[in-house]
């Protein structure tokens, strides 16, 4: 089994990839995972799949700019649907969010379909979207992914603080003056685009557990932000770099599910770990 | 009210005697066969394909039309060995209520090819060994001759004439890759799906996807196939008109930053025709194009 | 009596119910005044409609003659303390910080003079010892004390608590209490919803009592009358005073 060098574009095109996707993804899923709203991650990660066949019909290349322009309108149409919901029913958000999730996704599976059907070839590959397609990003992707991911990380820099503080008391921060729709809207907008151009690495299917599991790990390890954000960041980078290298290690494997494996790996870990410093905390407290 | 839904009911029945008193209906699985099988049974048949031009049979999902198509259908003929890789139960609870044919059923045994060398999942693209592919397809002809013995003369008749014509063309096409220098007479495509095409026209083969296209191509294959291209210089690689490109693209780009420029030499049939006014509209065309691309693309 | 906020008219509803109907009333300025009710009078929806939390239908809110929005810097808001998860990851100096928030310059960082500020109010509420301890491992007088400490680090005139004496225990509330004291010395107002018609006296020299509507408003003494109390609570109440 011969082994490749560092320096090997098609792994770097990997690397960087899939550590812009890993990177971004968790430091916005720390917001999403503030203010509750973890789940909505998830309806947003499956929502998008009829704006991305939609955006196919339009353009019929797979341009990932196009396809991206197309995942956030979905994205965007399945939070403001739920908003509604939220507003006009009685309905607790765990139905709203299930209801939005199926409902989206199920029309996404009926155009592929359809796609599927009549489309005079090169179709076959959106489906990918479904459990991502790490091994086939260009440079193309790789140059959106810095794009929106530096954006995002840019935003997420500036404004941390303040989405930290509306996700804990969003009252208070209203008396204060600050607009709390607006900063809000930003975060969902964060997360919407993050989804859309982290689906293209791990899918629809396993998206969410890209944005929670990485901060959810963290929290079990810490309570100041600043600590939270570094390490999900850096849970973020880790999985991506271990789900890609485990990919590598033999043929036809697949990157997005690894990535995820390892997420699951460090989750677990973090909760030992963060059980054992309870414990010994504990102990130290009877004893001093 | 009462009045017209008899009308409609009897209004049917009608319709379907009528069916019964025309052509007996064959619905194949792909365009290939479908081409086949209409010149063979001419239009003494109504010849129907299920799967239309550049559709993927592979990771192709039937549809409640589709379903309905094949049981309105008087014979059904698909490729089987899962070329239709989602379609195996349908055909097994169809061939329990009408003559549905898989033409691997008559491929020779000695022709077989292995899908990889861990499982004994059979290659299905038999289509393009060309000369035991028709004879097979002459045995699912002599099957409806024997259902259908009013027609049977014109079937034999017509199919001779077909396999010769065909064999011919085939033969003469056999020629054109041997020009090529043997360290880059290698066809690189999406999926691998050109083994039979290689052994029956003298050309090394090597894809970037398994056997089928819902195989996903893993970071290790894309970052073998590009070293294998650049350290045998191979000037072209080669898209399906099928199947999403985007993979080639990423082992295109890997080439250049090695400092070897690969192009993409064209797109060739694999597991569907063209549309029918497209250069690969039938099944010798097809093959004729895909030649013509690839050793204008090696040379 | 010089008033720091006027309501007139106010009239709130939620879904189709009439919460606040008609409400006219003055809050004194330098004093605590206590607003009090039964459950459903409308208390918190009182509160929280001079923060601007929730829509009106009619009426006004002056404070300090302005309307709201030209004179935020004037309040503080200290809301019931289940209306946060405590679970969240922050700090008892995190929540205090928040009180030194500029909403016009919201990216500036705390300077030294923002420290001294909240260790000073930290002080005040005797939680010192307890800065750098995650908010859900106080107990519930404690958590209230954070949220006081957060109102006084923003160093405003007014300052609006929704039941702060509820579940807290006794010597929170005695510490609560000092602090209000302190503040009203200073010359501050304090509006406070209350719960509890057996403190009222202790705490509050003026008080509103609502029932919906406006039952009576004013010094303490003079609204614990049996007669007011049983328009607002629908029975005779003995209290000792």
């Amino acid at each position: 089994m011969s082994s490749y060098s560092i320096i090997d574009p098609t792994l770097q095109r990997i690397v960087i990839g899939t550590v812009l996707i890993g990177l971004s993804a968790s430091l916005v899923g720390v917001f999403s995972f503030l203010r509750k709203k973890s789940l909505i991650g998830d309806a947003i990660s499956h929502a998008i799949l009829p704006g991305i066949a939609v955006a196919y019909l339009f353009i019929e290349t797979k341009n990932p700019v196009v396809l991206l322009i197309g995942a956030v309108i979905a994205g965007w149409l399945a939070t403001i649907v739920m908003g509604g919901l939220q507003r006009t029913t009685k309905l607790k958000e765990d139905s709203i969010i299930a209801i939005v999730l199926s409902a989206f996704f199920a029309l996404g599976l009926v155009l592929l379909s359809w796609i599927q059907g009549h489309s005079n070839g090169s179709q076959s590959g959106l489906s990918d979207f479904l459990f991502g397609k790490v091994a086939a990003l260009t440079n193309q992707d790789v140059y959106l992914f810095t794009l929106v991911g530096a954006a995002l990380l840019l935003i997420i820099g500036i404004k941390k603080r303040l989405f930290y503080y509306i996700a804990f008391d969003r009252d208070y921060m209203t008396t204060r003056g600050f607009s709390v729709r607006w900063n809000e809207s930003i975060v969902s907008t964060c997360s919407i685009f993050a989804i859309a151009i982290g689906i293209q690495a791990v899918g629809v299917v396993l998206m969410s557990a890209l944005l929670i599991i990485p901060v959810a790990s963290a929290r079990m390890l810490t309570y100041r932000l600043g600590t939270l954000m570094l390490l999900t960041g850096i849970f973020g980078v880790v999985s991506a770099l271990g789900g890609s290298y485990l990919s590598t290690l033999s043929a036809n494997m697949p990157t997005g599910p690894w990535i995820i494996m390892v997420l699951a790996g460090i989750a677990l870990l973090s909760f030992f770990i963060g059980k054992l410093r309870s414990k010994t905390n504990h102990q130290k407290a009877k004893l001093g | 009210m009462i009045c017209c839904t008899l009308l409609l009911v009897f209004g049917c029945k009608v319709d379907s005697t009528q069916q019964n008193n025309e052509r007996p209906v064959v619905v194949c699985s792909t365009s290939i066969i479908a081409d086949n099988m209409q010149a063979v049974l001419g239009n003494e048949f109504d010849v129907r394909s299920l799967m239309g031009p550049g559709v993927d049979p592979h990771s192709y999902n039937p549809r409640p039309s589709d379903v309905q198509l094949l049981q309105n259908a008087d014979v059904i003929v698909y490729n089987g060995f899962h070329l239709e890789g989602k379609m195996a139960d349908l055909f097994h609870q169809l061939a329990a209520s009408k003559p549905t044919f898989a033409v691997a059923d008559y491929f020779p045994e000695n022709q077989k090819i292995s899908a990889s060398k861990t499982t004994n999942v059979i290659d299905p693209h038999i289509w393009f060994t060309p000369e035991s592919w028709l004879k097979s397809i002459g045995k699912v002809a002599d099957q409806l001759a024997t259902l259908y013995p009013e027609k049977a003369a014109g079937i034999k008749q017509r199919f001779e004439l077909y396999q010769k014509k065909s064999v011919d063309e085939m033969i003469a096409l056999k020629s054109e890759l041997s020009t090529i220098p043997s360290e880059q007479r290698v066809l690189i495509t999406s999926h691998d799906a050109f083994h039979y095409f290689g052994k029956y026209f003298g050309i090394e083969v090597r894809a970037l996807q398994g056997v089928s296209t819902t195989q996903e191509p893993g970071v290790r294959d894309v970052l073998e196939l590009v070293d294998f291209i650049v350290k045998r210089k191979i000037k072209s690689i080669f898209i399906e008109h099928s199947v999403s490109p985007k993979s080639i693209q990423a082992v295109i780009e890997s080439c250049n930053s090695k400092g070897h420029k690969v192009n993409i030499g064209g797109t060739l049939y694999s597991d569907a025709l063209g549309a029918q006014n497209s250069d690969g509209g039938t099944y010798i065309e097809m093959i004729r194009h895909n030649i013509t691309t690839i050793s204008t693309g090696l040379k | 009596m010089k008033s720091i906020i006027s309501i007139t008219d106010l009239q709130v509803a939620y879904q189709k119910t009439v919460v606040l109907d008609e409400v006219t009333l003055e809050i004194p300025a330098g004093q605590i005044t206590g607003i009090i009710g039964p459950n459903g009078s409308g208390k918190t929806t009182l509160l929280k409609s001079i923060m601007g939390l929730i829509p009106i239908e009619k009426g006004t809110i002056r404070i300090l003659d302005q309307p709201l929005y030209a004179i935020r810097k004037a309040l503080a808001y200290v809301p019931q303390r289940e209306s946060v998860d405590w679970n969240f990851p922050a700090s008892v100096f995190d929540v205090v910080a928040m009180g030194r928030l500029n909403t016009q310059k919201w990216w500036k960082r705390l300077n030294q003079e923002d420290l001294t500020i909240i260790n000073k109010a930290l002080e005040q509420v005797q939680l010192t010892e307890f800065r750098d301890r995650q908010i859900g491992q106080l107990s519930g007088g404690q958590q209230q004390r954070v949220f006081l400490a957060r109102a006084l680090a923003q160093q405003a005139q007014i300052i609006l608590m929704d039941e702060p004496f509820v579940g807290v225990d006794m010597v929170s509330q005695s510490a609560i209490l000092e602090v209000l004291f302190e503040l009203r010395a200073q010359g501050k107002s304090m509006i406070i919803v209350h719960h509890d018609l057996l403190t009222v006296s202790n705490y509050f020299d003026y008080a509103i009592l609502l029932n919906n509507k406006v039952v009576a408003t004013g010094p303490t003494s003079e609204v614990l009358q049996p007669e007011t109390l049983e328009k607002a609570y629908g029975a005779t109440l003995l209290l000792n005073r």
